[in-house]
């Protein structure tokens, strides 16, 4: 489902030239769970934004459920993103002047659904994450972990097939790490959502289909 | 998307209070300073009645006594009015000169005197007298065909209206002026009747004209046009109508070349020519009326210029601090162009709900105090009845033109910061915290 | 100290480049607006050459004559045999001049090979070169036998003489014939310019209205005709009573005709500010002062909530710095007087580019807006004398103080009053 052939990904400045990926083949299989493990500065975030469209690689390609992304206008960029792909961040980067419930709407505002179905299908996703009575709420009102259920909420309210989630607990403590865990793996094996998720931790890793490692840009397993 | 407005300018309320304000106060302003800019602006659009853009003015003076030119032989009447005539001859013979007609000093239209006289009695509904603005014209001068009237059916042609040598005692009208005091009937033959002491004189009305505007600022339309026959003058100025294609420009400047040297004839000589254009304008700019209109335009502009810096300053500060919020938007598949229109629109919605209650105290203002009547004289009044003297469609326009400047220039200030917002990397948004 | 802390405003400059290029423009643009007005105002009204004795003048320039039978009305100038017989031995005056309107302006035959050009010409009498203080580059006034004799001489002013002969000096001119439509007028005196702005001592050429052929002829009805009257007087209010009462006098005499002259003599000050010579309220200066501050109030109100806007909105960027800072002991009234000096340094700024600005908006003829000059003139241009006076520099500095503290020190005053903690955990 998604297929990486001979990426690499180099950031040149004007007096430095940095690999930050260096041929790197993946694939990673429909429903899968995978995680991305590597000390920092190992070109991790950097694969994840480049399975997530946010960046090109500077040569090699990325497929897709059998699309290749490459020469894909930004229309047709964003367009994939809306409609395929989910993102959760490390710092949940919610939007701290909307609610709950419009923050996880805010994928749809891309869309042609009606309001009204916006609306169900953000109360349907905060279900999911057990936020549904907190939807009034505003960022600052809820907890590290409960802000994580929301980003995810966001990430699913669109019925991606891919979640994209970089260091997810990263921000969290181990009981509300525990809760997003339990919630991403219940996406990956109830609604088969492929997971790939960026992790420092080695036990979450472990509890992940698959774990490809990372050092200085190239793959190590 | 306009909800998600909405709950934008909503939830940043207080970031921006102040913006709202300073559209609002700017609303009333430019209120204060456009209704009266914009009245004149447009007054001095309505048709002039006349061919102005086809006309100039030519001005024809004598040596005066002891000057070293002067001629004294020239100087009696008989060889004044040869030697005139024999001018006027040397003028229309000039190719670009399609016509002329000629009077004394300031008896030309939009000229800096004016004439006005009372004719009591016969407006309706209430039989106020109307003050209309006297031009006298020299008979048999081609007056109203040089300057291109309208003729109005049913009453005597140009040509025969000007050879009139009646005088006061026989009037030519304007239209409007017809239509109001003798609503429905023909004004042929009509009189106005005015008292001076013991004495009573007559004005009869010998025939009608299109509508025409003596003085270019002034929406007043109450013309009277009376004919004298021609007397010996030592000065005159020459109205002439150009062929058409000639530029007055043009005309003027190669036209006061030959005349330098071959317009003299006994002790007239040539002046200065002039198109109408000129001679609008500076009358214009000698009442003070063109300096008004743009000292409240500048100042209108300097109101607005600094509503568009307030803007950018304002949404640059904003965007600055939203960029983590327009990342996630991209991630989640937002286009540049619709980051863009979030923002400006943010910026129009607040534009016009600010409009709205600047409009509103505006109101209060305008429907004490009434709304510019632009430039009167002497309680006279124009007989076209347009938009700028009924209060609601005044109030309507004026409105509308001023939201359109103040929208336009919110949506220039924020054009440039929404744009480079949604230029940014979602990559490089996510990580700028 | 100050180098450092232009160092620091520099640096904050340069890494804020738009918000500095927005705040400067914005204060310019504000700061040249109030300059403009600031100099058409002081030209109008301070005692400027050549009408140094602004205090102390007066003017009667309008008069209107009623018939009382059949209502007709004259509004016109006076006529000279009127102001000779009614309006000419007033115990209050020092001084009395008269100058006269020529209604059609003249050209003066040039013998530089260009066309002819018009020109502003007023007659006048010798006392006007009294009241008015011209500098003389060469020649002097007409004589008063001169002025009685009804001999054809002129004053000219320099840039005429330039205009007519060519590149000759003040002192080449004196003696010279200048040809004003084709009327011969020998040239006693060459003057330095006023300004369009001075309308009553503005013209090119001045020349005795006794050369004037009918000068002493009434109008169509008495009292009318093409004179002004210039008072010189320490004792304005009363001459006024003076003036009111003989015109009482003659109107009681009077069964045909009314005379009126309003408020008249007015006060340069009076004739300035109302604009109108029909004035019959009482006239307070404090009145148009307070007017002209409110003017200069929403001058500056709108660029202020501009810059307090744009300043609070870069304080909100700078809350955790100020959260370091003062974790490092520095108190509120120290950060807020170093915001203030940071600010006052771009207003200086843009001050000084306003007042530039200012400068070149009057090169480019915007005085014209403001002049109730002659088309036939051309734009009203201000020299660079007029515009850089030491009064207009010193207001323009006071205002952009004024500027500074209103937009600057409530939000700064109100970010500062953050909490240390609260201040280092915004991003």
């Amino acid at each position: 489902m998604i297929t990486l052939k001979n990426i690499n990904k180099v950031y040149r400045t004007k007096t430095l030239e940095t690999q930050a990926l260096e041929n790197v083949n993946l694939n990673i299989e429909k429903g899968e769970f995978v995680s991305i493990m590597g000390p920092s500065g190992c070109g991790k975030s950097t694969l994840l934004n480049i399975i997530g469209l946010l960046d090109e690689p500077t040569s090699g390609t990325v497929e897709i459920n059998g699309e290749t992304t490459s020469g894909m206008s930004d229309k047709q960029t964003a367009r994939f993103r809306n409609e395929t792909l989910g993102f959760v961040f490390q710092s949940f980067h919610l939007i701290n002047t909307l609610n709950v419930l419009d923050n996880v709407m805010l994928p749809l505002l891309y869309r042609k659904n009606s309001t009204a179905n916006k609306k169900e299908l953000a109360k349907a996703a905060l279900e999911k994450v057990g936020l549904a009575h907190r939807m009034d709420h505003f960022p600052s009102q809820l907890s590290g972990g409960q802000m994580q259920r929301v980003a995810i909420a966001r990430a699913i309210v669109g019925n991606p097939s891919i979640i994209l989630a970089d260091e997810p607990c990263g921000n969290l403590d181990s009981k509300m790490s525990r809760e997003i865990m339990d919630i991403l793996h219940d996406l990956n094996k109830n609604q088969g959502i492929t997971i790939v998720m960026v992790t420092h931790n080695e036990q979450q890793a472990r509890e992940t289909d698959r774990t490809f490692h990372f050092f200085d840009g190239r793959q190590v397993n | 998307m306009l909800k998600l407005i909405f709950k934008n300018l909503w939830n940043r309320r207080g970031k921006y209070a102040w913006l709202f304000i300073e559209l609002v106060t700017i609303t009333i302003i430019s209120w204060f300073i456009l209704d009266d800019a914009i009245i004149s602006t447009a007054d001095a659009n309505l048709p002039l009645g006349y061919d102005a853009d086809r006309m100039a003015l030519i001005s024809v003076r004598s040596y005066p006594e002891g000057a070293n030119n002067y001629n004294q032989a020239e100087s009696d009447s008989a060889k004044k009015a040869d030697n005139f005539k024999s001018l006027l001859a040397k003028v229309r013979s000039y190719p670009e000169v399609e016509n002329l007609t000629y009077g004394y000093g300031w008896d030309h239209m939009n000229s800096g005197s004016l004439n006005i006289s009372s004719y009591p009695g016969l407006v309706k509904p209430d039989s106020t007298p109307a003050h209309a603005i006297q031009l006298q014209f020299i008979a048999n001068t081609n007056f109203f065909e040089a300057y291109g009237f309208t003729e109005i059916e049913g009453y005597p042609s140009l040509s025969e209206l000007s050879k009139s040598t009646g005088g006061h005692k026989k009037i030519i009208i304007t239209k409007d002026f017809a239509d109001i005091c003798f609503p429905g009937e023909n004004a042929m033959g009509k009189e106005f009747v005015q008292v001076f002491g013991s004495d009573t004189v007559r004005n009869e009305i010998i025939g009608v004209v299109g509508n025409a505007r003596y003085q270019s600022f002034n929406r007043t339309n109450v013309m009277a046009f009376y004919g004298r026959e021609q007397e010996n003058s030592d000065e005159y100025e020459i109205a002439v109508r150009l062929r058409q294609g000639v530029d007055p420009d043009d005309f003027c400047r190669d036209f006061s070349q030959w005349a330098m040297e071959n317009l003299k004839t006994g002790n007239y000589y040539f002046q200065t020519a002039q198109p109408f254009s000129q001679i609008i304008s500076g009358e214009e700019y000698d009442r003070g009326i063109s300096s008004k209109r743009q000292g409240q335009w500048l100042l209108a502009a300097f109101f607005l210029i600094n509503l568009i810096l307030g803007v950018v300053g304002s949404f640059y500060l904003q965007t600055q601090r939203r960029v983590e919020e327009m990342g996630i938007h991209r991630s989640y598949g937002a286009l540049k162009r619709q980051i863009r229109a979030m923002l400006i629109g943010e910026a129009s919605v607040l534009t016009i709900l600010a409009f709205i209650v600047g409009d509103l105290i505006f109101l209060q203002i305008a429907l004490r105090n009434g709304l510019s009547e632009g430039y009167s004289n002497n309680g006279m009044f124009a007989l076209i009845d347009n938009w700028t003297s009924s209060f609601w469609p005044h109030f309507a326009v004026v409105s509308a033109i001023i939201f359109v400047l103040i929208l336009l220039c919110v949506i220039t200030g924020v054009y440039f910061p929404a744009r480079n917002v949604s230029n940014i990397n979602p990559i490089d948004a996510l990580r700028d915290e | 100290m100050i180098l450092r802390k232009l160092r620091h405003v520099w640096k904050l400059m340069a890494n804020n480049k738009l918000f500095s290029a927005i705040y400067i423009f914005g204060t310019a643009l504000a700061l040249a607006t109030v300059t403009v007005f600031a100099v058409v105002y002081y030209n109008s009204l301070a005692p400027v050459y050549p009408e140094y004795n602004r205090p102390k003048t007066a003017y009667i320039s309008h008069i209107q004559c009623d018939e009382i039978l059949n209502h007709g009305m004259s509004q016109s100038r006076l006529s000279y045999p009127f102001i000779r017989d009614y309006l000419s031995n007033f115990k209050n005056v020092d001084k009395m001049a008269l100058c006269c309107d020529i209604w059609a302006m003249p050209h003066v035959q040039t013998e530089n090979g260009v066309p002819d050009l018009k020109v502003k010409v007023t007659p006048v009498d010798t006392a006007f070169f009294e009241i008015f203080n011209f500098d003389f580059l060469a020649g002097a006034p007409f004589t008063p036998q001169e002025f009685l004799s009804g001999m054809k001489v002129a004053v000219v002013s320099e840039q005429t003489i330039r205009d007519a002969f060519g590149p000759i000096s003040p002192s080449e001119a004196l003696g010279k014939d200048i040809s004003l439509d084709f009327q011969k007028y020998k040239i006693t005196g060459v003057v330095k310019e006023a300004s369009q702005m001075q309308n009553w001592s503005y013209a090119n050429v001045y020349y005795p209205y006794t050369t004037l052929p009918d000068y002493k002829r009434e109008g169509y009805r008495p009292g009318t005709g093409n004179f002004q009257v210039i008072y010189l007087t320490d004792k304005l209010g009363e001459l006024k009573e003076e003036v009111a009462e003989t015109i009482r006098r003659y109107n009681t005499g009077n069964d045909k005709f009314n005379i009126t002259l309003w408020n008249q003599p007015q006060s340069h000050n009076e004739l300035i500010l109302t604009d109108n010579p029909l004035n019959t309220e009482p006239f307070s200066l404090w009145t148009y002062l307070a007017k002209g501050l409110g003017l200069l109030a929403i001058l500056l109100l709108v660029p202020a909530m501009n810059l307090s806007g744009m300043i609070s909105g870069q304080m909100e960027s700078r809350i955790s710095e100020m959260g370091i800072r003062k974790s490092f002991g520095a108190t509120r009234s120290v950060l807020l007087g170093e915001i203030l000096w940071e600010n006052f340094f771009l207003t200086l700024v843009g001050g000084f580019i306003g007042f530039v600005l200012a400068y070149l908006m009057f090169r480019m003829g915007i005085g014209s807006i403001f002049g109730k000059g002659d088309s036939e003139l051309g734009p009203l241009y201000l020299s660079a004398s007029q515009v850089f006076a030491p009064a207009i520099f010193g207001f323009v500095f006071v205002i952009s103080l004024l500027l500074n503290i209103l937009s600057a020190f409530v939000p700064a005053y109100r970010s500062l009053g953050k909490p240390i903690v609260e201040s280092l955990k915004e991003k």
